[in-house]
């Protein structure tokens, strides 16, 4: 009877092996999702940039962050690192004109008896009932899907109008292969991939053609000796232009204008602007890096 | 003749096929397409060396190899072949969809999957009402429902019966109004990986393929 149990015991126990292949599985998800979810940020702040671009509603609207999914076979962690990304970046850009609202009956699984019989559905998914509860008229719903594709992550997005009808307002889908390098957007200041290089290159560049410098200069005139000694100069204005070379910056000439007015009798002192223009060495535009590709759609059923 | 040298020893490392130094598993995770020098020109800017204005020494041609972003054996494999090439799927339904009925171009059109697993049926729907949108379709997240009973009868029909019925019963019930189209993405045997389509209007169902 005791070998039985034992031999039962022992079969319903975790086969040691299978045990150890689900360890080294999970290891493998969370590995993949480490690696994925800077690419996923990366179409995130896309998403936020050009809806920050092209507004879809003219005015501040009510949206809730109904739905966001994860490509199938890594877990959880990665969504809720989805959800408080775009939460944060949609804050950070009022401009989008979607204005995140918490709405627990519009994401919960509610149950609705009648007459005709009985429907179990989530809360956006019956707008009627969410008017029953007294949910705020006139709300969208957004939802997220992350999906990998090859060797592409595809993100597809669309806000859904909480009416009866539930229409689909508008949609669009961005993706990004494994060959892009994620941006690291700042959600402060949102930028396209093209504007992002544009940025990399004038900082490569100097800034522009124009650079100002900040100078400061101090000039001591000897003081008149010998058959002058008692006539001192009157102030006057001088201007000065030259060509620099500069071999360790990458431009292939620079201009300077240095523009000064001086007056030696009382304060021998003397005043100075300057201007430099250059031509950089290298081509300033270039062909942009892959941007994340992109359709959108948007209508009114 | 010996400048080739570090190429021919360098080769076997870069070449994306399983040999000596990269074995299958590693191997299947890369998706590498062949392409003319243009083309990957036009892929890879600045990867590729141009063609020369005199043309080259020998022909050239480009393989193009990218890493999958879910490594092989993450998920079934029947949902890898589905996801992997999701978005040329859904694209070829929402055209197959609109080009055999222009006359619904004006219809509200919800989605219906009928796939085992629960979230790659979620992705499949998110998917092919974004290519709806993207085809210039009204679309609506609203779902057809059917009776218990009705659930339980169609249930036990063959698929070939199943869905014309399904789609009477929605008409019938009022879940499809006039003015809207169903379009119902399903995989009819689990052993195989191609997704099939139907269309459901006015209580008509039509297999789109």
């Amino acid at each position: 009877m005791t070998a039985w149990l034992l031999g039962l015991g022992l079969a319903y126990a975790a086969d040691p092996a299978e045990e150890a292949q689900r360890a080294q599985l999970e290891r493998a998800r969370a590995q993949v999702a480490d690696q994925v979810h800077l690419a996923v940020f990366d179409l995130l702040d896309e998403l936020v940039y050009r809806l920050r671009q092209e507004p879809v509603f003219a005015e501040p609207t009510p949206v809730v962050l109904a739905g966001v999914s994860v490509p199938v076979g890594l877990g959880t962690g990665l969504q809720a690192l989805m959800e408080n990304h775009l939460a944060g970046v949609m804050l950070a850009n009022p401009e989008t004109n979607l204005r995140l609202v918490h709405c627990p009956q519009c994401t919960a699984v509610v149950v609705r008896s009648s007459a005709k019989g009985t429907v179990v559905s989530r809360g956006v998914d019956d707008p009627a009932l969410l008017a029953d509860l007294g949910v705020e008229a006139g709300r969208h719903a957004l939802f997220i899907d992350v999906e990998a594709e090859g060797a592409f992550l595809v993100l597809r997005a669309r806000l859904t109008e909480l009416s009866v009808e539930l229409p689909i307002v508008w949609s669009h889908t961005l993706s990004t292969s494994t060959a892009t390098p994620a941006l690291l957007r700042d959600a402060t200041a949102l930028k396209s991939a093209e504007e992002a290089r544009d940025e990399y290159l004038d900082v490569l560049n100097g800034q522009g053609a124009v650079v100002i410098p900040a100078r400061v200069n101090v000039r001591t005139y000897a003081l008149p000796e010998g058959d002058n000694a008692g006539t001192a100069p009157p102030p006057f204005i001088w201007l000065q232009t030259g060509v620099e070379l500069s071999p360790t910056v990458a431009r292939r000439w620079t201009s300077s204008m240095m523009l000064g007015y001086a007056l030696i009798p009382q304060a021998y002192q003397g005043l100075m602007a300057q201007a430099r223009i250059s031509l950089a060495s290298s081509p300033a535009r270039r062909g942009a890096s892959p941007a994340p590709t992109s359709t959108s759609s948007a209508g009114s059923p | 003749m010996f400048g080739l040298l570090p190429l021919l020893l360098a080769l076997p490392f870069v070449m994306p096929q399983p040999g000596s130094w990269r074995d299958r598993d590693d191997a299947h995770n890369y998706t590498c397409t062949l392409m003319t020098v243009e083309q990957a020109q036009l892929a890879r800017p600045g990867a590729v060396r141009p063609v020369g204005p005199r043309g080259d020494l020998y022909a050239r041609d480009v393989v193009l190899c990218q890493e999958r972003m879910l490594p092989l054996g993450l998920r079934l494999d029947a949902d890898e072949a589905i996801l992997s090439t999701l978005d040329a799927r859904v694209k070829e339904l929402a055209g197959a969809a609109r080009s055999r009925r222009p006359d619904l171009a004006g219809a509200t059109w919800l989605v219906e999957v009928y796939y085992p697993s629960p979230a790659v049926s979620a992705k499949i729907g998110f998917a092919t009402k974004n290519a709806l949108m993207a085809s210039g379709l009204a679309v609506s997240d609203r779902a057809p429902t059917l009776a218990a009973g009705d659930v339980q009868v169609i249930t036990r029909m063959p698929p070939s019966e199943a869905y014309p019925t399904a789609c009477r019963r929605y008409t019938d019930n009022g879940s499809l109004g006039p003015n809207d189209a169903l379009l119902a993405v399903v995989l009819l045997d689990r052993q195989e990986t191609a997704l099939h389509a139907g269309l459901c209007a006015a209580g008509s169902w039509t297999w789109l393929r």
